[in-house]
Formats: structure tokens, sequence, C-alpha cells
């Protein structure tokens, strides 16, 4: 776990949680997928750190996502507001 | 950086909320127990309903147990004029036993009249009534008129200095029922306000769904309805499962319809009332049925969809295969991310468990009931068969206690898989899969981040109740720690909270299945076949390695 933490925020910094694309809004998962909360949640911790790209349509996982031609950089006022996570 | 990003993750996580919560109320539990045990004050404890015998108001009186001091010498009728005086009027058993004369009150209430007798039992077992009342009082549990009845022993000078007797009276619980509702309802806002939710729209919610919760222990609770072994979380899901697919659950309803918190915070709780070497026990040969079959099912699934159904989608044949395996909606999410699925892939993977999950949820208990199966084997069967632990949790609940403890142990096993399976397919996405060289590969880090830290919350209960609370309360007062905390902590308020929260998942389960609309997410042709194959082939070879487990190798093991 130690390990592990400066890699999820090195990378999670250039990648999808720093993308105006990105979309992990627990609210927004619960919403998108009908029937979730029946056996399920957007806050778990099953999504670990997941959510959709609305540029390529794909639920995607940020530490997975390797150079992508249509980032697009985010705000950072943006983020910090926007994301529950 | 890293601790900030740690309390981060502390603060977002439902999983962590939940574990928040189990141990705030642990917490409270034994404070109120030890200011109990030492005489600081009554006991507080949590409402279960009473039984419904002739009105449905019944349930809200229950008998209650209450310590009497009596500080002066007295005779057994001047005792119970001062049970009288204290309204303790009630049920119950043998109170004392004092210069060789045991008292026994009794009281029986039928509608809204109650009785009530004291007697006194004599050496040799003989049974001698000393109190009265004139005649049942028919307006309720106000104040009545009563008369000693004139017996030898009424007379009998008992209490030569000061001692303490106990005795049950009937007492009302709707207010406490209304605070104990409210104290969850703003413990749980708390959690849901940080998570970023909107506490405003929670609040009227969760009343909602809590007074649904409320009916369906009352519809439980009816005399005849309870002689034919219909439990509470039979009602919730049913009134729950009526109102979503007649007149539909309201959407202004729905922020309180959060079935996986609910179940998560009542495992944490249920931890406690589970030593951790019954945990241990229960756990390996859980172990073997969780562990075994997860990655065998998952294999096969992956060839039958590929190979023999030549899908096309391999997303969604991952996802099916997680779903199916290891625990529904969780797995589906987790892996959908592994594999970079499209949403309707996502969609189309959760819908096609949901529905099956609700049905196994209703006929795996009632078919393990039909074929006289044991409750251990059934919990086991059902625990590492039923895509999801709200639904697993509920089963067990429909057969029995053993059986729900079982089930949910072994549940709790194989989701510890969700965080490994994410892993193993993402590496397995990226080298054999989609074989991108140059794209990051996942790090260990990552099952920890999709580890079900509930289960973290459910472990450290165990073991506070196991190694800290019972050994404490042992030697704070002077007696048998496990029984003193079991009657202090857990039968009095976690163990009834546990009960409510469990209710809530239920009826919040019924809330959101509508047939129509979980209809409508499933598609037939290769999909259906693929889970209808898997879970098949899943039923069959759990049932095999849980019957190998739990009734061959290890089969004391509750």
């Amino acid at each position: 776990m130690e390990a592990a933490e400066p890699e999820t925020e090195t990378v999670m910094n250039l990648t999808c949680r720093s993308c105006v694309h990105f979309d992990d809004d627990p609210e927004h998962l619960e919403a998108e997928v009908p029937g979730i909360l029946v056996f399920g949640s957007g806050y778990s911790s099953a999504r670990g750190h997941a959510g959709f790209c609305r540029r390529l349509d794909r639920f995607l996982d940020p530490l997975l996502a390797g150079d992508c031609p249509s980032f697009e950089a985010l705000d950072q006022r943006d983020r910090s507001t926007s994301s529950a996570g | 950086m890293n601790a900030e990003k740690r309390r981060s993750a502390l603060l977002t996580e439902e999983d962590w909320w939940t574990v928040w919560f189990g141990l705030a109320i642990l917490l409270i539990a034994t404070v109120l127990a030890m200011l109990t045990l030492s005489g600081h004050m009554s006991t507080k404890r949590v409402p279960k309903l009473g039984k419904w015998v002739s009105s449905p108001s019944d349930v809200f009186y229950r008998s209650k147990t209450t310590r009497i001091d009596i500080d002066e010498p007295t005779t057994l009728a001047g005792l119970a004029d001062g049970i009288n005086a204290k309204k303790a009027l009630a049920t119950a058993e043998v109170v004392s036993a004092v210069n060789g004369v045991k008292l026994l009150v009794v009281s029986s209430r039928e509608g809204d009249g109650e009785t009530i007798s004291v007697n006194a039992l004599l050496a040799g077992g003989e049974s001698e009534l000393v109190f009265s009342p004139s005649e049942p009082d028919p307006g309720g549990l106000g104040a009545r008129g009563y008369e000693s009845q004139v017996v030898p022993s009424a007379s009998m000078v008992i209490g030569e200095g000061r001692f303490s007797i106990t005795a049950q009276r009937v007492a009302p619980i709707g207010w406490s029922l209304v605070v104990s509702m409210i104290l969850i309802m703003l413990l749980t806002a708390i959690g849901v306000r940080v998570m970023g939710q909107n506490v405003g729209r929670y609040a009227p919610a969760f009343s909602v769904v809590a007074i649904l919760a409320v009916i369906s222990f009352a519809i439980a609770n009816q005399q005849t309805i309870k002689s034919l072994g219909l439990s509470y979380a039979a009602w919730a899901l049913t009134i729950g499962l009526v109102i979503s697919n007649t007149v539909g659950t309201p959407e202004w309803i729905k922020p309180g319809v959060r079935t996986e918190m609910y179940i998560k915070v009542g495992l944490v709780l249920l931890g406690a009332e589970i030593l951790f070497g019954k945990i241990i026990s229960i756990g390996v040969p859980g172990l073997m049925v969780a562990w075994l079959v997860t990655p065998t099912v998952i294999i096969f699934m992956w060839h039958f969809g590929n190979r023999v159904l030549k899908m096309t989608s391999k997303p969604l044949v991952m996802i099916i295969a997680a779903a199916t395996s290891v625990c529904g909606v969780s797995a589906a999410i987790a892996v959908a991310a592994a594999t970079r699925a499209k949403k309707e892939e996502l969609t189309l993977g959760v819908g096609m468990t949901l529905i099956f999950t609700v049905i196994m949820m209703i006929f795996m208990p009632m078919f393990i009931h039909w074929v006289g199966m044991s409750e251990v084997l059934g919990g086991a069967w059902m625990g590492g068969t039923i895509d999801s632990t709200g639904a697993v949790v509920a089963a067990g609940a429909f057969l029995g206690p053993d059986a729900e403890t079982v089930a949910a142990v072994v549940k709790m096993i194989q989701n510890i898989l969700i965080g490994v399976v994410g892993f193993f397919v993402a590496l397995f996405w990226i080298t054999s899969v989609e074989r991108e060289r140059d794209a990051p590969r996942p790090g260990l880090g990552q099952i920890w981040v999709r580890f079900p830290k509930f289960i973290v919350g459910f472990v450290a209960a165990s073991i506070l109740f196991s190694f800290v609370l019972s050994p404490l309360f042992g030697s704070l007062f002077n007696g048998d720690g496990l029984k003193l905390v079991e009657s202090s902590v857990l039968k009095t308020v976690t163990t009834p909270l546990r009960g409510w929260f469990f209710c809530l998942a239920f009826v919040a389960i019924g809330l959101e299945s509508n047939f129509k609309e979980l209809a409508a997410q499933m598609e037939g042709g290769k999909p259906m076949v693929l889970y209808v194959v898997g879970q098949s082939f899943n039923l069959i070879l759990t049932l095999g390695v849980a019957w190998l487990a739990f009734s061959v190798l290890f089969p004391n093991a509750v």
C-alpha cells in the first residue's frame, strides 16, 4: 500500500483525472448504469478511481491509461471542485 | 501528500464510512454498557418490535428488564408493592433468590389489557401466589389497582441489607424506536454529506425507507404470520418489490435507497457477534469454497464465451464472467475498468447479473429448505454463488441465523478477490488481449484500492469483541467477560441495530428492483447463454466444494 501511493498520485496527475473528458463522479455512474443501486454503489471501493471517458466512450482506470491523443488538460480548480474523489 | 491522499480516501469511500459507522456504534454501545454495569445509568437499548397478538399497536410494546434496588428489609408482599410502585409490571421469571425464596413475576398481556402476578417459588419447586391484580386492566399500561394475596410467605422478611432484583415489564417502545431511527439517520447523514451527496434529499428519503422497515418487522411479528416462518427479510423485500413494481418507487425516495451502505454497516456490526476463532473456523472451509471455485469459473466462462459462443465483445465476456463468479455489480465495475469496457458493455453486464441475483436470492433458500439441506451447507452454497453481498445476506436471513452467518462470511472471503481479479484481468488484458507494450502495467497497490474495506471493519469488530472488550469487562466487573459483553453491549444495542440496518437494506433492494426495467436491461442470445451456462457450472461446482469443505473436511466449523 505504501509503495503504491506515490505511483498512484504521479500517474493520475498526468492522465485521465487531469483531463476534461474524464468523469469519475460516482453519482453519474449510478445514474448512467441502470440498476447499479440495487446491489451496488458508485461510491464503493470496487470502483477504485475509474470513471467514464466521454471522448472515447470507455470506462477507464486512470492508472491503466497510457498516452492519450485526446487528452485535454483540465483547470485544476475545476477538478478540485467537481471531483468527490 | 500521501497522508493527504489517504485521508481523502478514508472520507470519500462508502466502504470506509461503513467501518466508521460500525465502530462508532460499537464504541457508543460499550460506553453505555460500562455506565449501566457500574450503576450510573439505567439500561439503554435499541428496541426490537414486540409481538403482534390482537392489534398492530402491540408491536410498540415490549417486555423490558428493570433492575430494582431494595435498600431495606421488606416482605415479599412489600417487595411486590415496590415492583408495582416502580411500574416494573410484568413478565418475568425468577428474579432473585433471597433467604431461600425465589420470586417469580409473571405477567401476560392480551390486547390492551395486562395481568400481573408475583409468585414465590418455595423450596421443592412449589409455587405460591403472592400478589395478583384485582382484574386485568383494560386501559393499557396506566395506573391500576392490585390486591395482595394473604399467604404465609407474603409476610416473610427478606432483604437483610441492600440487594437488587431484576424484573421485566411491558413498556411502550414507540419513542425509543423513533429516537433510534433518528440517530441512525443522523449518523449515516454525516457520511452521506462528506461523500458529497445531498443530505436534504437523503433525510426524508431515509425516513420513508425506515418506516417501511418498521412495517416489515411488524408484519413479521404478527402471531400467525410468525408461526409460518416468514422472516422480516422476506417482508422487507416483498414490500419494496410491491411498491417498485406497482406504483413505482418515487424519485425523491431514491437518495435513501442505499443497499450497499446499509448492508455493509450491518456486516461490520455482525463482526462483533462472532468470536474471532469462529471466523477462522468458518474461514478455512470458506476459503476453499470462495478461492478455488471463483478462478475456475472465470477461466471456464472466458473460454466458453470466446471459443464456444465466439462472442465478439471480449470485455463483455470478462465482465459477465467476473460478475457471475465473484460478486455481481462490484466485480462488473472493477473488471469493466480493467478491460476498458464501453458503457453499454458495463450496463449489459450489470443488467445480466441483476435479474438472476434477485431470482436466486428468492428461490435458493426455498430450494435448500425444500430438499432439507443443512443451514451451514446451504449458507456456504449461497455465499459462493449468489452474485451480491446484499442478496447473499437476505437469502441467508430467509433460511436462518447459521445460514446468514456462513453465507456472509463466505461472501466476504470471495469479496476480497475483487481487487485480485481486477489486477490480474488488467495484466492479462494488456499482455494477452490488447497486447499494448507501452501501456502502464497495473500496480499491486490496485488490489488494496479495490479491497472492500468494510471487511476490515468486520474483522476489527470481531477482534475488539474477542480480545479487548471481553477481557476488559471481565476484569472491570468481576464476571464472565464474554457473557457481560453479550448481555450489555450486543443484545441491547448492536444486534438490534444490525437487524434494523439489514432490514433497511432489504427494503432498499425491493425498492430498486423493478422487474420490467431489469428485464429491459437483459439481452438474449449469447450473453444470456454465457450467463446461464456459467452460473449453472458455478452452482454445481460450488455445491460440490462446499459439501466437501463444510460437511466432510470441516463438519464442525460452525
